[in-house]
């Protein structure tokens, strides 16, 4: 019975079923248009952000937690040093993300009914002192939080591990924990792509924030009827995008970067069949049944077109089909620079699919130019 | 009321949160320097400290004891009364001298800081002149100053010198008023010194020996936090700048603290304690500062590994001996292994592999046991034949050369030894490479079948002639038995019957140098056997077996032994047949691997079965790697096939593949190198819960194919010692024994030695002489076991020690010697063999060897001459007369006067074959350079008075009787005296065929007593 359990959080927990699960329930949960969000309360999700379900989910979180560690294996991985903070992480979380929409909610409600919101906060000037109202509480937070750190590097232990040696790497050899959801995309894209290309543009989607989004409505207090799609987007990319993959990234690759259920014995002799084609290959030695082209640019072409279409025709045909209000709000200029960076976003889990799906390697691949798509 | 309106949050309730957190805050600060104060070793030095106050206390006690029962101390009291008596009855006489000396004193005081004054003033004054001379000032005014003010300076002078004359009589007088009693307490101090110092130590130990302010303080100074100052209980250290540990990036002076808790680890007197207080068990070479490695220089991780800077049980990897030990560990101490540490402390059972780090060119055998067995394993064992190690690289191949064995033995015999040689010979050192763990299931052993029909095959298809000369006749086994056991032979050899000595070591390798003499009928013919014993050699030219110049008859009987014994179990045994199809399968395998499936089917039909097992055999011995350890036809250059194991040891754990035994073996080196010794090819299975294996799925050629050679336990615990001494760490130079010329000397001669086995015979410094208790036994058999049992006797028929051989021995006598063995000991019936093998290059560095392990550095010095009508070579002469030396010695060829079982070396060998000086160091006390030996120190007449020893000894020795050493220089002078022929071996074989040794039976003596 137990047993049974653990197997089935293992295999739930594969990654083609956890992502899958998780992007199709996601945007019930937040929905970015109203047709989401008539099926967000029709499923009764909008429940979630109530008191109950914080008592709920986060025992149950616990209670998985508890009789996670009754097994050799989770507790090998989640009591290691290094990792506790990411246990932490998924606690915490959780519970912003809930005081955040929970308290959004509320508000909502009260716009809804016309009265002030909780933030509101008239008095002298829509100001408050700097003494005691900021710095007091600031210097109580930062004596509990002294206090808590001092706890904790009495209780566990600085994870020091053996010498670094250049003749012995880690198995897996993980990034820092902020940067596993960097490192899970090295799976997918060349590391050109993962490891400079898209976290610049990460960077600069989130530097395009305050010039893309121009909703005043739900402005200085916590909302969401009134910027759905921004707060679902931003969400999207948060809570999976980057927090998903950083869990993925700790507790559930192992050895030669592998995947492994939380229960699984993480095994350095498991192996796992990777053999990855090419687009080019695809089109030429599968659907035609001739052998790859010497030109490169002919080799290449279909996989280039594909991504030319990708950036070049599908926003404007979006612009005007499906997103065509946004499109009319937003104006072309923002539209283009928005459009980009989200389906740049979108491209990590389309390759993801495709990898899992045709054994995809890359749509344009020109080694010998260092150039992988 | 504060107006709240202004304030965002209320500030009484941010005040409570203030309180409360700050509080908080205060407590886990004091739970911070308390998880600070409270470190796991404290405890220990508590205890210890308790400890050495006991033992302090217990030793005062027993000093206090002893005084009183001394002697000198009682009565030294008594006067010490006396003195004091005397002192006191002249106290007025004090008391007006010492006021006398205050006077004094005070005087003595001003009349300095007047002197003190004025040649101050006085050097101020000779600047002033002398500047005046160089013209700036008054030359007579500056003049008449300093003329004046030396004067004075002078005067003051002058008065302080009589006060103080007047001050040292006075106190000459009191110290003599006292000298009495000073003397009564210097003489009483020195021997309560050890006590006092004693009382001095625990006054520092014990709080309750203190004084109120130390013991105060020795609160304090423990106190927490002020605890930084100067505590009693703290980390200790030491750091050893020239050794490091290797932080991949860079190397770390080692720092040990595991004297921290092991307290008493380089003091006397803790042999008892319990843990962690115990004495280093072998003070006298390690850790004491007088030893060879003093604890300052080399630390404790150096030799026992392990991480130094650790100061609790688990951080400094303690590593149990086994698991028994880790189980308890794990109950009383929580004990787990450190993962993060890649060289945990080695367990005591392994802990001398760390001696090979510095000592591998001369292994120190009685200090490391254990090594020294494991070394003589791997010598044995070959493991340099498919490893490459360093310092084996021209080792001879352990095993016996192969390019003529169809002379040797047949094919059959050579099938089935290597299919299973422990079956003919249980302690083979051939292993095994079939029917193992991995190759026993149905399908391999048809396999296994084929596979040796191919190496047979070739082996006897390459054989080459070996010309064999007949016998002369049957031979007497009965004699050849007896000239096996007498001979030497037993010195390399183990023979039928004989039970082997249960825990092995260094020396009773030696005895396994060569094959054990079993079940050769089953194996050879006689011919065969009669061929190779008079001449090994010409059978095998790189063979280690020397000749002992057998004669044909001696050849004949020895033959004749040892053919008698056979198996005839093992030679029923049938042979499977040649089986084509599975044959085929082999040389597909082999064939397929650089060709296609057509090319190989091609090549197979063109192939006859004699072509396809030579084909296959041929691949198959480079596979399993026959040639390294026997001399092969077409494999001469072949390279090794294992894994260098030079720094096998320094590898990472993660390169070592533990398979599917991660939960059967203790994540260590020692427990994976000695699984794979123990049993080679396990990691290529998968352990099942009911102890049996499932394979894992591999192609044949691609399974493990390291052989098993049956170790016992012992075995492989000294086997893994020594590869966990196999490691890469860098030593400096003042680490190691010195490079001199006098070590390297030694290391080359041991090699050699150890080569070809010169301790199976020989004992050098106390280690070797395998063979003597076969000699035992032989006495016990021509004689009885009364002279079987005397050491003595034994000794003299044993082969000699060769202790100070390089002090003994002229080094051209000893290479004429090594070339053709001659008699020196007419009593021996062992023979010093000839190893023809050796070259003039190898008998150098022997001798060198001897020469400067013994300080002896010249090869060549002045002859020693003597002049037969000098009074030293004339009172010589007299000496020996009346010390009867012609009882035991030959002067040339006159033989000795008692019976050859006392028989010494022919003293006309003197003068060619011993040094001078030796032999002056023999005579005074032959039992110091050859203890056991029968030769008595001659008798000299020093201290008898002259007349008689004129009368009875003549005028000669009378001459010389003052001076024992020119006594002994007179008989040393005779001794290169006596001339005659050297060789009297064939004066003695008459004699002992005649009359035999004349052994002094017990049954003579018994006889004796029960008439009496």
């Amino acid at each position: 019975m137990m047993e049974g359990f653990k197997h089935l959080i293992d295999s739930l927990t594969k990654p083609t079923i956890l992502v899958t699960f998780t992007f199709v329930i996601f945007f019930f949960l937040f929905p970015p248009s109203d047709w989401f969000d008539k099926w967000h309360r029709r499923l009764k999700f909008d429940a979630l952000w109530g008191k109950k379900s914080l008592l709920i989910i986060t025992g149950i979180l616990v209670a998985f937690f508890i009789f996670g560690l009754g097994d050799p294996n989770f507790r090998a991985i989640v009591l290691k040093p290094d990792n506790v903070p990411i246990s932490g992480l998924i606690f915490l979380v959780f519970f912003f993300t809930w005081l955040s929409m929970n308290q959004a909610y509320k508000n909502d409600e009260l716009v809804e009914a016309g009265k002030p919101v909780d933030e509101q906060y008239d008095a002298p000037n829509d100001k408050v002192l700097v003494w005691p109202d900021l710095v007091y509480v600031e210097l109580i937070s930062l004596i509990l939080f002294s206090a808590f750190m001092m706890v904790w590097s009495i209780g566990l232990g600085a994870p020091l591990e053996e010498p670094a040696n250049p003749a012995e790497s880690p198995n897996p050899s993980k990034a820092p924990w902020y940067f596993l959801g960097l490192q899970e995309m090295l799976v997918y894209f060349d590391p050109w792509m993962a490891g400079v290309v898209l976290p610049s543009l990460i960077i600069v989607g989130l530097m395009a924030f305050p010039y893309l989004d121009n909703n005043p409505e739900g402005s200085g207090y916590y909302s969401y009827k009134n910027r759905k799609l921004s707060i679902a987007i931003f969400m999207f990319g948060w809570l999976i995008l980057w927090n998903l993959l950083i869990v993925i990234g700790t507790f559930l690759r192992g050895p030669n970067w592998n995947f492994f259920g939380p229960f699984e014995y993480w095994d350095s002799h498991k192996i796992e069949a990777l053999t990855n084609v090419n687009l080019s290959e695809f089109i030429y030695v599968k659907l035609l049944g001739t052998g790859l082209p010497g030109s490169i640019l002919l080799r290449e072409i279909w996989g280039i077109l594909l991504i030319l279409g990708y950036f070049l025709i599908l926003p404007p045909l979006l612009a005007k089909t499906w997103l065509k209000d946004l499109y009319g709000r937003l104006g072309a200029a923002r539209y283009a620079v928005f459009i980009v960076l989200i389906i740049a976003a979108i491209s990590l889990p389309i390759k993801m699919y495709l990898r899992w799906m045709f054994n995809l390697k890359y749509i344009v691949s020109i080694p010998e130019y260092f150039f992988n798509f | 009321m504060i107006n709240q309106q202004e304030r965002y949050y209320n500030i009484l309730k941010l005040n409570k949160w203030f309180a409360i957190s700050s509080l908080l805050f205060t407590f886990i600060w004091f739970l911070t320097f308390a998880d600070d104060f409270n470190r796991p070793w404290k405890k220990y030095q508590i205890e210890f400290r308790e400890l050495e106050i006991e033992k302090t206390r217990a030793k005062i006690e027993a000093a206090s004891l002893d005084l009183d029962s001394n002697e000198d101390y009682v009565a030294l009291q008594a006067q010490l009364e006396n003195a004091q008596d005397e002192v006191d009855s002249r106290q007025e006489e004090i008391e007006s001298l010492q006021d006398n000396i205050k006077e004094l004193e005070a005087d003595l005081y001003a009349k300095n800081q007047v002197y003190q004054f004025a040649k101050a003033d006085m050097d101020v004054a000779k600047y002033n002149y002398e500047q005046a001379q160089h013209g700036h000032g008054n030359l007579k005014a500056t003049k008449k100053a300093l003329d004046n003010l030396l004067a004075l300076t002078n005067s003051s002078k002058l008065d302080g010198e009589i006060v103080e004359g007047k001050l040292e009589s006075a106190n000459n007088k009191l110290k003599s008023i006292r000298q009495s009693l000073k003397d009564v307490n210097d003489a009483i101090g020195a021997i309560v010194r050890e006590k006092d110092l004693l009382g001095r130590k625990l006054t520092k130990l014990d709080p309750e020996a203190m004084s109120f302010s130390n013991k105060l303080a020795n609160i304090i100074r423990d106190v927490p936090v002020l605890d930084f100052i100067d505590p009693y209980y703290d980390v200790k250290q030491v750091v050893i700048k020239d050794i490091e540990d290797d932080m991949i990036y860079m190397g770390v002076p080692k720092v040990d603290r595991c004297m921290t808790c092991h307290m008493g680890i380089d003091k006397k007197g803790f042999e008892d304690a319990p843990q962690p207080y115990t004495t280093h068990p072998k003070l006298e070479l390690y850790l004491g500062s007088n030893s060879p490695h003093p604890m300052s220089d080399y630390g404790c991780t150096g030799c026992h590994a392990g991480r130094g800077r650790g100061t609790d049980f688990i951080s400094s990897t303690h590593s149990p001996d086994n698991d028994e030990m880790a189980n308890r560990w794990e109950a009383e101490l929580g004990w787990h292994p450190l993962h993060h540490w890649d060289t945990p402390m080695l367990p005591m059972k392994y802990v001398e592999a760390s001696c090979l780090k510095c000592h591998a060119n001369s292994i120190p055998v009685k200090e490391a046991p254990n090594l020294a067995l494991g070394m003589s394993i791997v010598e044995k064992g070959g493991c340099f034949g498919c490893h490459q190690i360093d310092g084996y690289q021209d080792a001879p191949k352990p095993g016996p050369g192969l390019r003529k064995i169809a002379a040797k033995t047949t094919k059959d015999f050579a099938y089935k030894w290597i299919y299973e040689p422990r079956a003919f010979r249980d302690n083979s050192w051939m292993p095994h490479f079939f029917k193992q763990v991995n190759n026993n299931d149905p399908e391999s052993i048809k396999r296994s079948d084929q596979e040796i029909h191919t190496i047979v095959s070739y082996l006897f298809n390459r054989s080459e002639k070996f010309k064999m000369e007949r016998l002369p006749n049957k031979g007497n086994a009965e004699k050849g038995r007896i000239l096996v056991n007498s001979l030497g032979c037993l010195g390399c050899h183990t023979t039928e019957g004989e039970e082997l000595v249960e825990l092995k070591s260094a020396n009773s390798m030696r005895r396994e140098h060569g094959p054990t003499l079993v079940k050769l009928g089953s194996k050879t013919t006689q011919k065969w056997i009669y061929n190779w014993i008079r001449d090994p050699q010409s059978y095998h030219p790189a063979t280690k077996m020397p000749n002992l110049r057998l004669t044909n008859q001696e050849a004949a009987d020895i033959s004749a032994y040892l053919i008698s014994h056979s198996d005839k179990k093992f030679e029923k045994q049938t042979v499977p047949a040649i089986d084509e199809y599975e044959l085929n399968s082999i040389v597909t395998e082999f064939l397929g691997s650089n060709l296609r499936k057509e090319e190989v089917d091609a090549r197979i039909a063109g192939m006859n079965v004699d072509q396809k097992l030579n084909y296959a055999g041929g691949k198959l011995i480079r596979q399993y790697g026959c040639f390294s350890c026997h001399d092969i036809d077409g494999f001469e250059d072949a390279k090794p096939i294992g894994t260098p194991l030079s720094a096998e040891s320094s590898k990472l754990i993660s390169k070592l593949d533990f398979g599917y035994f991660h939960e059967e073996l203790p994540h260590t080196k020692w427990a994976w190198f000695r699984q794979k010794v123990d049993n080679p090819r396990i990691f290529d299975m998968i352990p099942q819960e009911d102890h049996s294996y499932k394979i894992k799925i591999k192609n044949p050629l691609d399974k493990l194919r390291m052989p098993h050679f049956g170790l016992n336990d012992q075995e492989l615990d000294a086997i893994t010692t020594v590869i966990m001494g196999w490691v890469k760490d860098e030593i400096p130079a003042t680490k190691l024994p010195p490079k001199n010329e006098r070590n390297l000397a030694i290391a080359g001669g041991e090699k050699l030695i150890r080569q070809f086995n010169c301790q199976g015979c020989h004992s050098i410094d106390g280690d070797g002489g395998a063979i003597q208790p076969t000699i035992a036994s032989w006495l016990a058999e021509i004689a009885d076991e009364a002279n079987s049992e005397d050491r003595g006797i034994v000794l003299s028929f044993a082969p000699p020690m060769l202790d100070t051989e390089g002090r003994k021995i002229q080094p051209d006598w000893l290479l004429k010697f090594f070339k053709n063995p001659t008699m020196i000991r007419p009593n021996l019936a062992v023979r010093m063999p000839t190893f023809k093998m050796m070259s003039d290059d190898n008998w150098n560095t022997i001798i060198k060897y001897f020469q400067l392990k013994d300080g002896q550095t010249l090869p060549y010095e002045n002859p020693h001459t003597v002049n037969k009508r000098s009074t030293s070579y004339k009172a010589g002469d007299m000496i020996a007369e009346m010390g009867g030396c012609q009882n035991c010695h030959f002067y040339g060829s006159q033989k000795p006067k008692q019976a050859a079982v006392t028989w010494g070396p022919n003293l006309a060998l003197t003068k060619e074959r011993l040094r001078p000086e030796w032999l002056i160091e023999w005579f005074k006390d032959p039992q110091a350079l050859m203890p056991g030996t029968k030769m008595p120190a001659p008798y000299i007449p020093s201290e008898e008075p002259v007349e008689s020893v004129r009368d009875v000894w003549g005028k000669d020795v009378a001459k010389l009787h003052s001076d024992p050493e020119k006594l002994i220089e007179a008989i040393r002078d005779f001794t290169w005296g006596v001339s005659g022929p050297t060789d009297v071996s064939k004066i003695v074989k008459a004699h002992l065929a005649k009359e035999g040794y004349g052994f002094v039976l017990e049954e003579a003596d018994d006889w004796g007593d029960d008439d009496w």
